[in-house]
């Protein structure tokens, strides 16, 4: 399963990406600023990257820049996750830097979830291995394999 | 007497017909994909200060999935503003999985001084435990 790691300084959206993200199988990991994320990244080599656009000490621009000046890590796509005021310059960011995709917070979950498996070019992968999920998970298709029959409503 | 079961419809902010059905189309997908997850939504309380002061601001993220009860009958008028898929669960299966009924926090007053501060005042004294356990786990 593909690794994410997200670059965001607010805990709180890192937590929602990590959270929704999880549910698909992703191995997630996480940054608050830039400098650490390039080092991370260099470290464990993800396949996508989820940056905000505005951050203390190196914001995405910077970062995208970064990472695309070292040959090592250039190739690893970046989705630029950012407030919705922010998304004409996060739409010239794309362009210069071959940013993969840009999405406005708040985005619908199915939407972040379908783009990081286009970008990825990889379906969505199992679900995290939790109790409560899984047991609801296992009902749902009993309830959907019992549409066939006229159960279901 | 009808039966109940518990309902679990969607898109509720799907928009005019066609945009609902694709959405709740992405939806349905998501579940098959997933299961029927808690999903993560961050929520951003304000909670008024007594003097005057800027309020506190402080985002929580909520994970749930929230279901109705309601015998058949009553599940198109609930679909209205719920979303036209709707998905029906067995009560006592879902109660056995942990469903549990909601507990709403009301949003204080602009001037929060009426009681409907009292709630997110609650909710910023569970935040500041939960900091605090959460350090002194680190700590440990």
């Amino acid at each position: 399963m593909a690794t994410i790691l997200i670059l965001d300084d607010r805990q709180i959206n890192r937590e929602f990406l990590v959270t929704l993200l999880g549910y698909a199988g992703y191995h997630m990991l996480e940054c608050a600023d830039g400098a650490a994320a390039l080092e991370l990244t260099r470290a464990k080599r993800p396949d996508l990257i989820i940056c905000d656009m505005v951050m203390p000490t190196m914001d995405g621009l910077e970062f995208a820049k970064a990472l695309r000046g070292d040959k090592s890590i250039a190739h690893i796509p970046i989705i630029i996750y950012t407030a919705a005021f922010r998304t004409g310059e996060a739409n010239a960011l794309a362009r210069s830097c071959g940013i993969a995709e840009v999405l406005t917070k708040p985005t619908e979950p199915e939407v972040i979830l379908s783009t990081v498996s286009k970008v990825l070019g990889s379906a969505v992968g199992a679900p995290a291995p939790a109790l409560v999920r899984d047991s609801v998970s296992r009902l749902l298709k009993r309830e959907l394999a019992n549409a066939s029959t006229g159960r279901f409503r | 007497m009808q039966e109940r079961y518990f309902y679990h419809c969607f898109p509720r902010r799907g928009g005019e017909l066609p945009q609902a059905i694709e959405k709740g189309c992405q939806i349905l997908t998501t579940i098959r994909d997933l299961g029927l997850v808690l999903m993560p939504e961050i929520i951003e309380w304000n909670q008024p200060s007594a003097d005057g002061a800027p309020p506190r601001v402080f985002p929580v993220l909520q994970k749930r999935v929230c279901f109705t009860e309601l015998n058949s009958d009553e599940l198109p008028q609930h679909t209205e503003k719920f979303g036209q898929f709707a998905l029906e669960f067995d009560t006592n299966t879902l109660r056995s999985l942990g469903a549990i009924p909601v507990f709403y926090i009301p949003q204080p007053t602009a001037k929060g001084d009426d009681g409907n501060a009292l709630g997110v005042a609650l909710l910023g004294i569970a935040m500041d435990a939960n900091a605090i356990i959460q350090r002194l786990a680190y700590l440990d």
